[in-house]
């Protein structure tokens, strides 16, 4: 336990010092654990959101508030290819299958990470992981 | 002036208004233990009326400390480990009270909070000044340009304007840095706090950090009986 309330009693309040590449989360379907995977992005920005809206969001924002909890386990995976992190999204991805949140076609399906930097003028994607399959009926306990 | 037990009372009022803000987004969230967090909105409104607080404290950082484990870290990054350092500070003065310790260590856990507040601040310039991708004014254009944070795609557009972007990076770098020197006097710390939270508020906005907002925010009776205390 000391080693999580010690970084917040003794923080180092390294905000932003630096823009590292950015994951972004995209899952696939699979009839089989074999099936050659047909790539969507998992919760993508929304294109625009209304001034009113995003005053309303100051007060109310559960939605983005998991995404960057989604966001920082993705930045886990990339730095120590955390299991935790990975179940963390799985499960997410799994809750979205089975809730109707994402239309549930097959059985199987797995998640990547692409991410995305600058080098020089432009920027760029790549893949950086990509999961193992996981089953729809697994089961994953609430986090947190 | 504003005394410590009614700097320490403002700032577990507005904590536990956070808080219950926070574990009532959870309730809505699908993969979050509803039952803990209708406990932590019971103990958040708890600790904002003022009711059995010492007890109350204890158990959010349990919690807390649950959360933390149970994530493998903060949910939200930094507004949780302030939220965290705001429990264990009020609750190491409010057992001080209660164990009729001496004053001055209740005034060494409250101060100690103020402190690395101000340190929040200060320290986030610092490790900016001293990245050139910041000085340049890249870093806040590749925030916008590629980073998970802006919250909607429209936001990027914010790229088009990189001298803005360059003269925003200067003014939240230079704001950081000289926040300490807000305190040498009581006006002066006013509008450096209502400029922080106008800060807060505008990446509330643009990055959808809300939590950090109202976190912020509880702790500010803190560094205002710290400048009374000191000058």
């Amino acid at each position: 336990m000391l080693r999580y309330l010690l970084p917040a009693l003794i923080p180092s309040w390294r905000f932003f010092d630096d823009v590292g590449p950015s994951p972004r989360v995209e899952y696939c379907l699979l009839a089989d654990e074999n099936a050659e995977p047909e790539w969507q992005p998992f919760q993508p920005q929304p294109e625009h959101i209304p001034l009113t809206q995003l005053f309303r969001r100051l007060v109310w924002n559960p939605a983005r508030n998991e995404s960057l909890y989604l966001l920082s386990s993705c930045e886990k995976i990339l730095e120590r290819d955390s299991l935790q992190a990975q179940q963390v999204i799985a499960g997410r991805i799994a809750l979205a299958l089975r809730s109707g949140e994402l239309p549930p076609q097959a059985r199987w399906f797995r998640f990547r990470l692409l991410v995305v930097e600058r080098e020089g003028e432009a920027l760029v994607r790549h893949e950086h992981f990509v999961s193992p399959a996981f089953g729809l009926d697994q089961s994953w306990g609430p986090i947190p | 002036m504003i005394d410590l037990e009614s700097a320490t009372r403002l700032c577990e009022i507005l904590l536990g208004l956070a808080l219950a803000q926070q574990s009532a987004e959870h309730l809505f969230m699908p993969m979050s233990d509803r039952r803990l967090f209708a406990l932590r909105l019971l103990l958040g409104l708890l600790l904002a009326v003022g009711l059995w607080t010492t007890p109350v404290l204890g158990v959010l950082l349990l919690t807390s400390t649950w959360i933390l484990a149970r994530c493998d870290g903060p949910y939200n990054g930094g507004s949780d480990r302030v939220a965290v350092l705001m429990q264990i500070c009020l609750l190491a003065v409010h057992l001080c009270r209660d164990l009729n310790a001496p004053l001055r260590w209740q005034e060494v856990a409250f101060g100690y909070l103020a402190i690395q507040i101000v340190l929040s601040y200060f320290m986030a310039g610092w490790v900016k000044i001293v990245n050139p991708q910041w000085r340049r004014g890249q870093a806040l254009v590749d925030v916008f340009a590629f980073s998970a944070y802006p919250q909607s795609e429209s936001l990027r557009g914010w790229t088009q304007w990189p001298r803005l972007l360059f003269v925003m990076s200067w003014a939240v770098m230079i704001f950081e840095l000289v926040f300490p020197l807000a305190l040498l006097r009581v006006d002066t710390l006013i509008v450096a706090l209502v400029v922080a939270a106008l800060f807060h508020t505008a990446n509330a906005l643009l990055f959808g950090l809300n939590r950090f907002v109202w976190v912020w925010l509880a702790s500010y009776p803190a560094l205002i009986w710290l400048q009374q205390q000191v000058f």
